[in-house]
């Protein structure tokens, strides 16, 4: 199954992201999105699966401040 | 990279035999772009599809606040579809975000041509980018929604 997740991350102005990925999310794991380090906190099915697809919407909070360029 | 695997794991190819794949292959081309790449303009005419085989992209309007990025867009994702299917200017620009990204690109007349000649494959296709359209609407609801909560 391949995994197509919205990320989007609640109180910053960091942009969600939509990544496929093999390995479902679980909630409590820590990722990375671009410069953001987060925590997932909820995890929703958008939509139900489609032939080799699943649909996740996931929901994070940050962890850390963003690194500076 | 083995394109047509790298190829398999896209939602856009999804339901496509092998051969099918393959012969799509032949009608694109991989392009390697770094870091900070503009890949796609906002306001161009240009009608390309583009597929993330490897990296990652940032959406960026410059109608928003300092033409800040709309979404980060990973491996198997698609953009520029919207001017596949309405030949109208690009409604964003695409930047390159990770330090590589190796992207796949075909032409709008080079898909319509085949998909005429493969009506199955045409099928298909259109069928998983209405799908995209529609997870990414969805997605955008459901982040107004939840930025909204944030502001309260």
């Amino acid at each position: 199954m391949i995994y197509k997740v919205s990320y989007v991350v609640t109180g910053t102005k960091q942009p969600g992201a939509i990544i496929n990925q093999e390995q479902a999310p679980t909630v409590g794991e820590v990722i990375q999105l671009g410069k953001l380090t987060c925590q997932i906190v909820e995890i929703k099915d958008l939509i139900p699966p489609m032939g080799d697809f699943a649909y996740l919407h996931v929901t994070c909070e940050p962890l850390a401040e963003p690194k500076s360029d | 990279m083995e394109i047509t695997a790298a190829l398999q794991s896209v939602e856009l190819f999804n339901g496509l035999t092998t051969e099918q794949i393959e012969s799509l292959i032949k009608i694109g081309k991989l392009q390697i772009f770094h870091q900070g790449d503009v890949i796609l303009k906002q306001g161009d005419q240009s009608t390309e599809i583009h597929i993330i085989l490897e990296g990652m992209v940032e959406v960026v309007s410059s109608l928003t606040e300092s033409a800040s990025s709309l979404v980060i867009l990973g491996a198997g994702q698609s953009f520029g579809e919207m001017a596949l299917l309405d030949a109208g200017p690009r409604s964003a620009s695409i930047r390159c975000l990770s330090l590589e990204a190796k992207i796949f690109t075909f032409t709008r007349e080079s898909l319509l041509s085949l998909w005429e000649q493969e009506c199955e494959v045409g099928y298909r296709m259109m069928t998983n980018i209405a799908r995209d359209v529609a997870f990414k609407l969805r997605v955008r609801n459901l982040t107004c929604v939840t930025q909204e909560e944030a502001l309260r």
